[in-house]
């Protein structure tokens, strides 16, 4: 599965390269991630609750981030395993300054395996779009945040501001 | 003398199926429906990668489960069961050994890795994910093409590559023809892979018995004897020491003449526990670990006259096997080359084909086996002749048939077709669909824009093989079947036959045999199957074999017999033998009905011995084995009439005809029964089923929200007809049918459908025709972005 | 197929039912009619602690007419609001939709309230749902409130339900004179799903202009939405064929439309559009009478 699309976040790009770098802050917004551990040079694993609503599974997990070019690119490398299946994949990370703004642009492809694989496949495609949305999302709220400041992160909250970003452009307040 | 009701003749009519009661009320036993003391249930892992190295396999806390009495992985079994046996024999075959539990490397989603036994289904499954598997992931090779090349991942390291083997049959004629003719047609025909999809899921109960040293195996399989033999070699038990019954089989489509590795895996831990074992496999399992069917893709020439006459045809095969050679894996497009002229007398033909192991489960027979690809080859060849030269379809099928003085017609691949007449049962089709009427209406649709397609197959396939030299010479059976006709002391008939019906209905047609010849009525006849402890050597019901062969065994034995009947009541009656006939429940002259003895006393002679009959064997029984001398070909033609929506691609049937020729019938309502499912599967493949794998080897289609068997609504409404060229290949002149209705459907669904769109320049499109995909086509052909 | 083990509750009143989900917590789950959750528990692609099985709270089972609306209760099956008169008379497009899921068996087994708490994106109520703008009642055992269909789908699976709530009832219009509706989907060949699924509703004043047009769309993209775009280009025009179809063409404007192996995201959004054109056209036709 191919997923491709840009994103963007009211930061500048120096803030958003340091949250896409940071674990902590980055495992706050992937949705049911949990801590993750450091395990090499830019290589961490954890356990993640991955899927929608109350289709979840818990997987194990590894992240390397891979061809680190600060403040603008970055490779990010996933494998993940649980019962309902594994995720294996790949993509890329490149930030563009906008105008004190930053642009990201993703691509990525991943290999979805296992029963997930063979008696969801009409889901998948929706949810892998459901879950970067919501990752996006989060994210801005994060690197956005104000320093010190914790933020919640939680689905309504984050549709709440997704719903508000949406607001925001129709009516061009960017 | 007696006076015994009038019994009628029942071969030819319509005799309701004698099996329908038993299944339509839920009555009948299956696999899963049996129990016995002190059972434990099998459940299996299986593989969720297409390739990977298999590294540590921890069974420990799968063990620690409460109710579980065992877990095995490939290094438990290794030199203890398997490898799974293949007969399969070629030149320079690449042979890989298929253990039962994966070791050190899996090859498909859904290769068994480990297995648990516990004393309930659910612990057993619940046991299942508590076992841990590293797995190393390994690039798949999933397309067949691809997978060909050099430097595609490989499957067997061992082999350097994945071509299992390459076959080409070289016709210096057919490059003569080619050079010489006015035109050639060309087409790429991908045959997607389909799941053959029995009702039951496959399903095997083993149970050792310790004190005789004897093993018991129920198994929903097609092929019980083939299944004893195979498992008493594997198990090196004596053939005595092993009992193989298929009890109630609910379909098997060829998926299951086949030895899979749970019918050794079941057995063995049978074997090893002293328990019964139960195993049923759940639908997902079925659809990613019972063969596949078709998986091919082929490119295909054919070179003609402009006047539409062919000369010669040649094509390319790339055969998708999959990991593993199950029992036929590399025979099946043996099949198709043989038969892609279809019933066109094509002078020159070659091939070349290549079996290619993929990272997915294997393919094998699935209903139809090689003869379907066979027939959409020239069928929609057929179509492009006509396309390329401007001519009627019909015109060109007319111009290039097999005439029916031409019979027997030794064909250019070698064999030997017995009987056809392929006007006729087209000439029919035709008239039934009123064929040149709808001609002139879909030219006026055209004008509103509507797309009305007509697709026509006149196919040809084999069946009943066949003399045994044909089949693979390691396989433990021939081409031949076997029938014991026993009468019984009370004057009822018990039929066992060697033939493994699983829903063909011959519990019917043979008791019909049994009743027309013996004047016996139709209750008072038993037809016994799939026992291999109650049958005589028998060999089973796959390839529309079991009327052909089954019934003709049951016929010499049923001469036996009656010579004997005859003889006897030649004594009671005092007239010679020759002068007998039986029915009506009697023996009488010839001539003279009237002049009777019943038959039951002709019974009670045999059996009580009182009669003063002198060197009087007791009982009424014969067994007989038929090897026939020749393979039988039914044909037919098969009319699709299809409106596609040219906004959408959505195709809606409009009508359907299809005239079936297999000889005689012995009951036309069974005829039409299986020319039901055949169409049902047929128009699947062309319309709604395949099995998806991704490019990393995930079968994505691999459950029923994803697979679409037509449902009754999406099967168009049948108009059927048949004609009858009986074959002189047997004495009943039947030939089979179980496969026909799928062979002719497919190519006349795709024809239809390229037929409407013909005008806005599409050629083909690949099956199944998804209205995405048709969409697509004519977006192309329009020029627009596709 | 075998689910996980899992405790089974089977209250008999709302409130029985509410208690438990209150006291279970994450680790309970509501089973209706048990079409969507029932496969997903065994393929194990979900487990619960506790299945809290509603269907015998009969409370939550009817159809009437209330306060010139039409109510029905959230156990009811889709098979008795394809059939019940009252809603066949008075409300055809959600009958219309009803009668297209699934088959009959599903349809005999099968729950609004359920199919509306799963959110399945190809699920085909949401069109009919957000169409007629129909009101969903919830009740935890905090309380009860009402939430407006548009309000209803959140995401892909994902519903405006809080922990602890059970859908009770859902409301939706009597079709007055001068609208009609109709309900048409691609049905995926195998599930049955909507790969797309259209409800167009529209109300045309004395002068045959479209005074109000509603179009709900299932199977698109990852929930059930409103086609305000499409909406807008009808209001206030006389819909000739030509309106229709432009204001179809926005039927997919600005949504993400999804891809699977049955319809890509392209061809989805394609047919989205010509189902948009041709329900538009039929409720039209309908509302003309």
């Amino acid at each position: 599965m191919k997923v491709a699309g840009t994103y963007t976040i009211a930061a500048p790009r120096e803030q958003v390269w340091r949250f896409l770098i940071d674990p902590e802050r980055l495992a706050h917004c992937i949705p049911g991630a949990g801590k993750l551990e450091k395990i090499g040079e830019n290589e961490y694993a954890g356990e993640i609750n991955v899927g929608l609503a109350a289709v979840k599974g818990l997987y194990n997990g590894k992240v390397k981030l891979e061809d680190l070019q600060p403040p603008k690119h970055y490779r990010i490398v996933v494998d993940g395993k649980g019962k309902q299946g594994f995720i294996k994949g790949s993509g890329t990370m490149d930030l563009e300054e906008q105008e004190g703004k930053t642009l990201i642009r993703y691509a990525g492809d991943a290999q979805i395996g296992g029963p997930l694989a063979s008696v969801g496949q009409r889901m998948i495609d929706g949810a892998a779009k459901t879950m970067i949305t919501q990752f996006f999302t989060a994210m801005e709220a994060e690197v956005t945040a104000a320093p010190g400041e914790v933020v919640r992160q939680g689905i309504f909250l984050n549709l709440w501001r997704y719903f508000l970003k949406r607001l925001r452009e129709l009516f061009g307040l960017g | 003398m007696a006076s015994n009701p009038v019994i009628p003749k029942t071969i030819g009519t319509r005799v309701k199926r004698r099996e329908d009661p038993r299944l339509i009320t839920g009555q009948a036993t299956y696999v899963d429906d049996l129990r016995l003391p002190g059972m434990l249930y099998l459940s299996v892992l299986r593989s969720m990668y297409a390739h990977a190295k298999l590294g540590k396999i921890d069974t420990s806390k799968a063990k620690a489960l409460p109710g579980v009495v065992a877990v095995v992985t490939g290094a438990d079994l290794k030199g203890k069961v398997g490898p799974v046996p293949c007969p399969a024999a070629m030149p320079e075959l690449k042979m890989p050994e298929q253990p039962v539990l994966a070791i050190g490397k899996v090859r498909y989603v859904g290769e068994p890795v480990a297995a648990v036994v516990a004393t309930s289904a659910y612990v057993a499954r619940d046991a299942l994910d508590l076992i841990e598997v590293d797995y190393d992931p390994l690039e798949a090779a999933v397309d067949v093409e691809k997978a060909a090349e050099t430097g595609a991942p490989v499957l067997y390291d061992e082999f350097g590559d994945n071509v299992a083997f390459r076959a080409p049959v070289a016709n210096p004629a057919v490059d003569e023809a080619f050079k010489k003719a006015d035109r050639v047609v060309k087409l790429r025909i991908e045959q997607q892979r389909v799941i053959p999809m029995a009702m039951e899921p496959r399903g095997v109960v083993a149970q050792w018995d310790r004190g005789q040293k004897s093993l018991t195996v129920w198994s929903s399989t097609q092929i019980p004897h083939l299944l004893r033999s195979q498992l008493a070699e594997s198990f090196k038990l004596p053939e005595i020491k092993v009992r193989v019954i298929a009890p109630e089989v609910g379909g098997g489509f060829g998926a299951k003449l086949n030895v899979y590795r749970e019918e050794l895996l079941v057995p063995y831990l049978s074997m090893t526990l002293g328990k019964p074992v139960k195993w049923t496999q759940a639908r997902r399992e079925d659809m990613a670990a019972t063969t596949h069917g078709r998986g091919q893709v082929e490119y295909v020439e054919l070179a003609c006259k402009n006047d539409g006459t062919m000369t010669a045809m040649r094509c390319k095969i790339y055969a998708d096997l999959g990991a593993y050679l199950q029992f036929f894996t590399a025979g099946i497009a043996g099949f198709t080359s043989l038969l892609m002229h279809g019933c066109y007398k094509i002078p020159a033909i070659a091939w070349e084909t290549i079996g290619v192991f993929t990272n997915k489960m294997s393919t094998d027979a699935y209903r139809g086996a090689g003869r379907p690809e066979a027939a959409f080859m020239a069928e929609r060849m057929a179509d492009e002749v006509a396309a390329e030269l401007g001519l009627d379809p019909v015109a060109v099928r007319r111009k290039n048939f097999i005439p029916k003085e031409a019979f027997p017609y030794a064909t250019p691949g070698g064999l030997m077709f017995d009987s056809g007449d392929y006007e006729k049962s087209l000439a029919k089709a035709l008239e039934i669909v009123g064929y040149d009427k709808l001609r002139k209406e879909q030219a006026e649709l055209r004008k509103q824009g509507k797309y009305i397609g007509i697709g026509v197959s006149t196919y040809l396939e084999i069946c009943g093989l066949g003399p045994s030299v044909l089949l693979p010479p390691k396989l433990k059976a021939g081409g031949w079947e076997s029938s014991t006709v026993r009468m019984d002391p009370g004057g009822t008939v018990t039929v066992l036959t060697g033939a493994s019906p699983h829903g063909q209905g011959q519990e019917t047609s043979f008791a019909q045999i049994v009743s027309d010849q013996l004047g016996v009525g139709l209750d008072d006849v038993l037809v016994l199957h799939g026992d291999t402890a109650i049958v005589q050597a028998g060999v089973g019901t796959f390839g529309s074999r079991g009327t052909a062969l089954g019934g003709t065994a049951l016929v010499m034995a049923l001469e036996k017999v009656k010579t004997k009947i005859k003889s006897i009541a030649s004594h009671m009656m005092e007239s010679p033998p020759d002068n007998l006939e039986l029915g009506g429940g009697n023996v009488f002259l010839k001539g003279s009905p009237d002049k009777a003895l019943p038959l039951a006393k002709v019974v009670e002679a045999a059996f009580g011995m009182k009669a003063g009959i002198p060197n009087l064997e007791p009982g009424l029984e014969a067994t007989s084995y038929y090897e026939p001398n020749n393979c039988l070909y039914p044909f037919g033609a098969h009319i699709a009439v299809v409106e596609v929506d040219a906004d959408t691609g959505q195709v809606k049937f409009r009508r359907y005809v299809a005239v079936d020729d297999c000889g005689n019938q012995i009951n036309p309502m069974l005829v039409e029964g299986q020319v039901h499912g055949g169409i049902a599967q047929g128009v699947g493949q062309a319309m709604f089923e395949a099995a998806v794998y991704d490019e990393s080897g995930q079968l994505v289609s691999g459950s029923l929200m994803d697979y679409a068997v037509p449902k009754a609504a999406m099967i168009p409404t049948l108009e059927l007809d048949s004609t009858v060229t009986p074959t002189p290949v047997n004495p009943l002149g039947v030939k089979g049918v179980g496969e026909a209705g799928t062979i002719g459907s497919t190519p006349a669904v795709v024809n239809a459908v390229i037929d409407a769109l013909r005008p806005l320049g599409v050629k083909t499109i690949d099956m199944p025709l998804w209205p995405e995909k048709v969409w697509r086509a004519i977006q192309a052909a329009k020029g627009g972005k596709s | 197929m075998i689910p996980a083990p899992f405790e089974y509750h089977a209250p008999t009143s709302l409130d029985d039912a509410l208690k438990l989900l209150g006291s279970l917590g994450d680790g309970a789950k509501l089973l209706a009619g048990g079409h969507s959750l029932l496969p997903a528990l065994k393929l194990r692609l979900q487990s619960v602690d506790h299945l809290i099985d509603i269907g015998r709270v009969a409370s939550l089972r009817y159809v009437r007419e209330q306060d010139g609306k039409i109510a029905i209760g959230a156990l009811s099956t889709h098979r008795a609001i394809e059939s019940t008169a009252l809603v066949r008379d008075k409300c055809p497009l959600l009958a219309e939709c009803a009668a297209q899921i699934g088959d009959v068996q599903v349809r005999n087994r099968g729950t609004i309230g359920g199919s509306l708490s799963h959110a399945d994106p190809a699920a085909d109520y949401p069109a009919a749902i957000l169409a007629l703008e129909a009101e969903i009642d919830a009740a935890s055992a905090k309380g009860k409130r009402t939430i407006a269909a548009a309000d209803f789908f959140v995401d892909m699976l994902t519903t405006a339900l809080k922990p602890g709530e059970i859908v009770t009832e859902v409301r939706v219009p009597v079709l007055a004179k001068g609208t009609g509706g109709t309900y048409l989907k691609v049905p995926q060949p195998a599930s049955g799903f909507a790969v797309v699924g259209v409800a167009a509703l529209v109300t045309l004043d004395g002068s045959g202009q479209v005074s109000r047009a509603r179009i709900g769309i299932t199977g698109a993209a990852v929930k059930g939405y409103r086609a305000l775009d499409a909406e807008k280009a009808l209001a206030g025009k006389k819909p000739d064929a030509a309106v229709v179809k432009s204001a179809a063409a926005l039927a997919t404007k600005g949504v993400e439309t999804t891809g699977d192996i049955w319809a890509s995201s392209e061809y989805r959004a394609h047919l989205t559009q010509v189902y948009a054109e041709r329900a538009i056209t039929a409720a039209l036709t309908r509302a003309r009478g």
